[in-house]
């Protein structure tokens, strides 16, 4: 019989091991679990993930290891076909608090979540980030993820030029 | 945010209301490209509109207030210009309207396409009745208004922004296609004037 738990190494070269149901919560390590069946077990080199995320995302995973495997829903559009965004709304209060972090640990999460495959929780993480934009405006945006207004004059006059306003109009 | 991979922010994108998508294209050059990922414009575009193919629509653009100008450049597409600063104490401005009219006998049918509404600071596009007043229009998800009767078909457009417009601002064009293009799909015009707007 496979045994129970799974050593993975870390970026920062650490050793975790990890109960095998929870890593196959993640579609890349599941697949490599597969792909080495039978061979002796060595640690799954993760040279993608730090310890310190790899820790949270394992602590998501004990939070929902026995939630139902996801289903694709498909989106069908109502009579007034509408466009409708999905749904970014966060019901769990435990996943509520997960999130609330730090927006450089929010993104380290969200990165590894996408690199080892795991849905929900990289579902989650996208979620969290559409929110943190919704209704801001663009200065708010800014504010929050730090990022610099690098569009300048000459890029808005270009814009004017290509619909034909004219000098004398501004 | 920067580190994220493409694909990845594109799919936090598919959680966003149009309103929002739209004012993300004023934060810097990264975000506008992203921001005005085809595929993403297309999606939100095409289902914004409550358009049915096989119906045929008469458009005319008609001034919302006295500080609206309305330019033809041609039979194709029009330009809205603002004559004076419009002040808004919401902070959304309304700018354009266009009114529409189902003709049931025709088999023909025209299509409208606003032609890149976000292209400076235009936050949300809606569709509003000809003739029903602005306090009667419902206010959707994505920061438009609309208004449909349904069986005549009244319908419109209006594009609003957070920031005031000034004087002389070409805030959108609107185009729809000749009768040629009759036959042509919703998803291939919309494609055509998404490249065409890609090259400018």
């Amino acid at each position: 019989m496979a045994s129970e738990s799974i050593s993975v190494t870390t970026s920062d070269d650490q050793t975790i091991q990890l109960s095998r149901k929870h890593a196959q919560m993640s579609q890349t390590i599941n697949s490599m679990l597969e792909d080495s069946v039978g061979a002796d077990q060595e640690a799954i080199p993760l040279p993608n993930v730090s310890s310190e995320v790899l820790k949270k995302v394992i602590d998501w995973c004990t939070h929902h290891e026995n939630d139902p495997a996801p289903v694709e829903k498909v989106k069908k559009l109502n009579k007034k076909r509408e466009y409708k965004a999905k749904n970014s709304t966060i019901s769990d209060e435990w996943d509520k608090n997960f999130v609330n972090a730090e927006l450089r640990v929010i993104v380290d999460i969200l990165l590894a979540a996408n690199y080892l495959d795991v849905k929900g929780l990289f579902e989650l993480m996208c979620k969290h980030i559409a929110n943190e934009l919704k209704g801001k405006t663009p200065d708010q945006i800014r504010e929050r993820f730090g990022i610099q207004d690098d569009l300048t004059e000459e890029d808005k006059a270009a814009m004017r030029k290509a619909w034909g306003a004219t000098k004398n109009d501004s | 945010m920067e580190g994220l991979p493409e694909e990845v922010v594109l799919h936090i994108f598919d959680f966003l209301d149009i309103v929002t998508l739209s004012s993300l294209r004023l934060i810097s050059t990264k975000w506008r490209s992203l921001a005005d990922d085809a595929s993403l414009w297309q999606k939100v575009l095409m289902k914004s509109f409550p358009l049915q193919v096989g119906q045929r629509w008469m458009w005319k653009i008609q001034k919302t207030s006295p500080d609206l100008e309305v330019f033809d450049y041609g039979y194709s597409a029009r330009h809205v210009k603002i004559s004076s600063r419009q002040e808004k104490a919401d902070g959304l401005h309304p700018a354009i309207c266009v009114g529409g009219e189902l003709d049931n006998d025709s088999s023909e049918y025209w299509e409208v396409i606003i032609n890149d509404i976000a292209r400076r600071s235009i936050v949300g596009v809606g569709v509003a009745a000809m003739g029903v007043r602005m306090n009667d229009l419902l206010w959707d998800e994505f920061g438009g208004a609309y208004y449909s009767d349904g069986c005549t078909g009244h319908s419109g457009v209006l594009a609003m922004s957070y920031e005031p417009y000034q004087k002389g601002d070409v805030i959108g064009v609107l185009q729809w296609s000749c009768a040629e293009e009759a036959t042509v799909s919703r998803s291939v015009l919309m494609h055509q004037h998404l490249k065409k707007r890609a090259k400018l």
